[in-house]
């Protein structure tokens, strides 16, 4: 591991603490959207996000259990972003161990312990389980769609349409023209119009 | 991100002007007013988004010679399979070092050179 600095190493403890205590607050928040029966797209790209960052701070400061706890979890978050795993009990029961085992990681980093690395091993083992593919079948042969729309769809956007479609939410065919010097605003004002209809 | 790309290309031993869109309708608005060697966008972006950006460059014949290369914070495999079939000359998911950046430019900037183009 390099020797940043003292000052340096402060700051990575006080910003993954800072990152780690916000991952519980949305995973709380997850939970209780998931038991309202309710998807919260945002909030898994949040986490997806902090988990991303904490693997950039983790492989800049040389903290490696930190690094490889944060490559699994982000390719499990990246899936359930993509929709390619659903959200049960037990993936989010790995999450909130995830956070917990963070704190563990940073606690050993800073005191320069024993670091749990047979807890991170059994929870890498636990995550790689619940990551992987659905294989569900496309939901768009019903619809004519484009295909020159859904070959610049990202894997993202491919997501949140199929997610819509599953959850019955109407789609709709929209033919307009832009002038190019004032598509920002005109595409804002279609879009507020078009809103209310679903 | 575009700090860190401007820098590289920069960086480099031949002098280059670089011209920075904040979005991809402002890269739409750009892309007219000149003959572009290299396209650098990022797949996610505030408006359309980068492979759209792509297409609307391969449609045109004016930038048939122009270089792309697509950057993503994910490492979709989709994605980049996408951007590849859409005509990009390189896809780079990040974080990528200033090094992976210059070789990923390098080689699309090569590829169209191949190609007969005026990079």
């Amino acid at each position: 591991m390099a020797e940043p600095g003292d000052r340096a190493r402060e700051e990575f403890f006080s910003e993954t603490q800072e990152i780690v205590e916000g991952l519980g607050r949305d995973l709380l928040a997850l939970d209780a959207a998931q038991q309202a029966n309710r998807s919260d797209p945002d909030l898994v790209n949040d986490i997806f996000r902090a988990v991303h960052t904490l693997k950039g701070l983790a492989g800049l400061f040389g903290a490696n259990l930190i690094s490889t706890l944060s490559h699994e979890l982000e390719e499990l978050l990246d899936d359930l972003r993509l929709g390619k795993v659903p959200l049960s009990a037990d993936v989010l029961v790995t999450l909130f161990k995830s956070v917990e085992l963070y704190s563990h990681l940073l606690q050993a980093e800073k005191e320069g312990g024993d670091a749990p690395s047979k807890e991170v091993d059994a929870l890498v083992s636990l995550i790689r389980r619940a990551t992987g593919s659905s294989n569900s079948p496309s939901p768009f042969g019903q619809y004519e769609l484009d295909p020159g729309l859904l070959a610049v769809l990202t894997e993202y956007e491919e997501h949140r349409l199929r997610t819509n479609i599953a959850q019955g939410l109407s789609l709709y065919r929209l033919r307009v023209v832009f002038s190019l010097t004032t598509i920002d605003q005109a595409l804002d004002e279609l879009k507020s119009l078009a809103k209310p209809m679903g | 991100m575009r700090a860190f790309v401007r820098a590289v290309l920069e960086e480099g031993s031949e002098p280059v002007e670089v011209q920075e869109a904040s979005s991809g309708f402002d890269a739409l608005r750009l892309l007219p007013r000149g003959a572009y060697d290299l396209v650098i966008t990022d797949i996610n972006m505030p408006d359309i988004n980068g492979l759209e950006l792509l297409r609307f460059v391969r449609q045109g014949p004016q930038h048939r010679d122009t270089a792309v290369l697509v950057i993503s914070t994910m490492s979709s495999d989709r994605d980049r399979d996408r951007a590849l079939a859409l005509g990009a000359d390189a896809f780079l998911p990040k974080p990528f070092s200033s090094q992976a950046l210059q070789e990923a430019i390098a080689k699309c900037l090569e590829l169209r050179s191949g190609a007969g183009g005026a990079a």
